[in-house]
């Protein structure tokens, strides 16, 4: 796949990884595929490099999914708005030996957010969809991972049960057939238990080794238009800094992400820590996102801007960001094509001390992230 | 328009619809009238409360396979997919049918099927972000001998989506095509690409361009960078020779961005507003600087 690249035609990659997939033991190989950053996808138009990340992901059911990729597969199943994403997670957990306690949990949110969008989806030879006939829906593969769970996923029950009484239905007959089949499978005491693995819902950032880039000297601008360098803000306070853009289409990634920020700014008030802290978020599109944007983006979010609160874009490259904080960033030809979730919390030198990607990380553990960094830094001098 | 209007319109351009077919429709045992009526029927039923659910669905799917049947007229056709788009707003309702809907959608969206049925089922999944559809727009624009829709409406459609890819294609549109139409979509696909600033500069400065190519960019570069758009709109207003319209555009424009610029501790600036304001010879352009004075 090292001779693959974002030219590369869409049709040659799905051949790719059909090759890949055929082949023992290549789950790995096909998880190192999922990156954003990864060249496959540089410079595909977002839907296309969507459609690639899901026909790779899907491959997991073939393959058996390597505990590495679980982390896609929990971002799409927690973030993901594309049907045809959303669906390859829920394929992809199907390959699972291990599944984390919260799946079922994913799954249920998973058909809410997807139930008003549903749309066939095919990862075969990435026939075109002209005709649904023969295909699944993302609603159908998504009921059918509760199905292949079996009895561990028992407290969907209830759920499924009102999903099937709910009049009007909100689901086709095809949908419904298959919430049936779910009902069915999960109340056979018979059938196999999938066991868990370690990928539980509770929040744990992860500390992660510093990467070199030196990113001091680049040059930022905030919503209000003002210019400073990275070394000259974030420098000398423990700092939460979490990665947007404006353009993002996905309302639960970046539109979230600074409206949960605007959250943990009053609860870091309420809790007296505010003037202790920065809070701070870059912006991924640089170009587009000039400070009026910004300041509009997140004064509509609830942020309320100060010394210590900024939204801002480098003025200068960005490239050094995305290195030193190992960013899961990819771009098309104008902007972003497609983004994880990044939450970073830096310490008084602004070097990482835990990073939160891919995750809906929670106000309040956030917070504690701080004030166990605060008193860290309390203790060290740091 | 409220939602018993923007019912009524929509009956009234199905009852349209099937006013004007005359011919027969292909399917055996059915006239055009008969189906034009049937697709209205269905239409009418499927808002009409209290329904019972399947009786809902059953409206729903009738719409569906008239849309899909090849075998009745476009006027038919087109009347059934204006009613699913008037239904798909209907959201938890149509929910179930969504899927079904797009399938029949790229169905048509396709080469041999009728040039206006497809357009617009082009359109309503390029608003859906399909990739299929999109993909096609572009190859269309790449090669026009197997474009869909004309070149226009191809970017149209693209800059539904900001993520499409579609810039560096409305650059080659624009330099290659004569066309003034397509063109102009050039330049509104163009707007949300930061690395268009100086070619709407360039547009905008130059007096021999036609005047909504100058105005798209003005619109474009005022979006992308207020700044550079500030100092060149302020030489444009300042310009005698240049037209009424476009310093008309740039003043009011202007006004916009005044809290932001140093126009407003430029004096030269403001006593050229004030003799605009008052030159009794000059219409929109006068009008713009009254309207600004207050601000200054």
């Amino acid at each position: 796949m090292s001779s693959f690249d974002g030219v590369t035609p869409l049709a040659d990659m799905f051949a790719a990884v059909d090759r890949l997939r055929a082949l023992p033991g290549s789950g790995n190989d096909l998880a190192n595929l999922l990156p954003e950053q990864s060249a496959i996808y540089a410079g595909r138009p977002s839907g296309d490099a969507e459609r690639l990340r899901g026909y790779v992901l899907a491959s997991f059911e073939q393959t058996g999914l390597p505990e590495t990729a679980m982390a896609f597969v929990v971002e799409e199943l927690e973030s993901g708005n594309s049907p045809y994403v959303v669906a390859a997670a829920a394929k992809a957990a199907r390959g699972a030996n291990a599944v984390p306690e919260h799946i079922v949990s994913l799954l249920l949110d998973a058909i809410e957010r997807i139930s008003q969008s549903d749309d066939f989806v095919r990862f075969k030879h990435a026939e075109p969809l002209e005709n649904g006939a023969g295909a699944t829906t993302a609603l159908m593969e998504l009921f059918r991972t509760l199905a292949w769970l079996g009895v561990r996923a028992s407290t969907a029950l209830p759920s499924l049960e009102a999903m099937l009484q709910r009049r009007p239905s909100a689901f086709s007959d095809a949908v419904r057939a298959d919430i049936e089949n779910a009902i069915t499978a999960i109340s056979r005491a018979d059938r196999p238990k999938a066991p868990s693995c370690c990928a539980d819902k509770s929040f744990s950032g992860a500390l992660i080794p510093p990467n070199r880039a030196d990113v001091d000297d680049v040059e930022l601008q905030d919503q209000d238009g003002k210019v400073f360098c990275f070394r000259d803000f974030f420098p000398g306070r423990i700092s939460v800094l979490t990665f947007f853009y404006t353009r993002c289409m996905n309302p639960n990634k970046c539109s979230l992400t600074i409206t949960k920020l605007a959250r943990l700014q009053q609860l870091a008030r309420d809790a007296g820590l505010h003037d202790q802290i920065n809070i701070a978020a870059i912006t991924y599109d640089p170009a587009f996102d000039l400070p009026k944007r910004l300041y509009q983006y997140g004064a509509n979010r609830g942020l309320s801007f100060d010394d210590r609160t900024r939204l801002m874009r480098s003025t200068g490259p960005f490239d050094p960001f995305r290195h030193r904080f190992e960013l899961g960033v990819g771009y098309g030809s104008a902007t972003v094509n497609q983004h994880r979730l990044d939450a970073l919390v830096l310490d008084r030198r602004g070097w990482p001390i835990a990073s939160y990607p891919r995750i809906q990380w929670r106000e309040e553990d956030l917070l504690g992230a701080l004030r166990s960094s605060l008193d860290a830094a309390a203790g060290t001098g740091r | 328009m409220d939602v018993k209007d923007y019912r009524k319109s929509y009956e009234d351009q199905l009852a349209a619809a099937a006013a004007q077919r005359n011919e027969t429709a292909a399917r055996p045992g059915l006239s055009g009238a008969e189906a034009g009526g049937s697709v209205i029927r269905s239409f009418r039923n499927a808002l009409r409360t209290p329904m019972t659910h399947d009786e809902f669905n059953d409206n729903v799917r009738q719409l569906i396979a008239t849309l899909q049947n090849s075998a009745l007229t476009t006027q038919i056709r087109l009347a059934a997919l204006q009613a699913l788009k008037a239904l798909a707003f209907l959201g938890d309702k149509f929910a179930p049918f969504r899927a079904e809907y797009l399938a029949a959608l790229r169905q048509i969206a396709r080469p041999g099927v009728d040039p206006e049925l497809c357009e617009k089922a082009l359109e309503v999944l390029a608003a859906e972000k399909d990739p299929d559809a999109q993909d096609l727009l572009r190859r269309g624009l790449r090669d026009p001998k197997s474009a869909l829709v004309s070149a226009a409406k191809a970017l149209q459609f693209l800059s539904y989506d900001d993520h499409s890819n579609v810039a560096d294609l409305a650059f080659s549109i624009f330099n290659q095509l004569p066309d003034l139409g397509a063109k102009e979509a050039a330049l509104r696909v163009l707007g949300t690409n930061p690395k268009s600033q100086d070619l709407f500069a360039n547009l905008l400065k130059d007096k021999n361009q036609p005047l909504s190519l100058r105005t798209l960019s003005a619109t474009g570069l005022h979006l992308l960078n207020p700044q550079k758009f500030a100092d060149i709109a302020q030489q444009i207003v300042g310009d005698h020779s240049d037209s009424e319209d476009i310093r008309a555009s740039s003043l009011g424009a202007l006004a916009n961005t005044l809290t932001d610029h140093a126009l407003q501790t430029n004096s030269n600036f403001q006593n050229l507003v004030r003799q605009l304001g008052a030159d009794n010879s000059l219409q929109n352009l006068s009008a713009a600087a009254r309207r600004m004075l207050p601000k200054l």
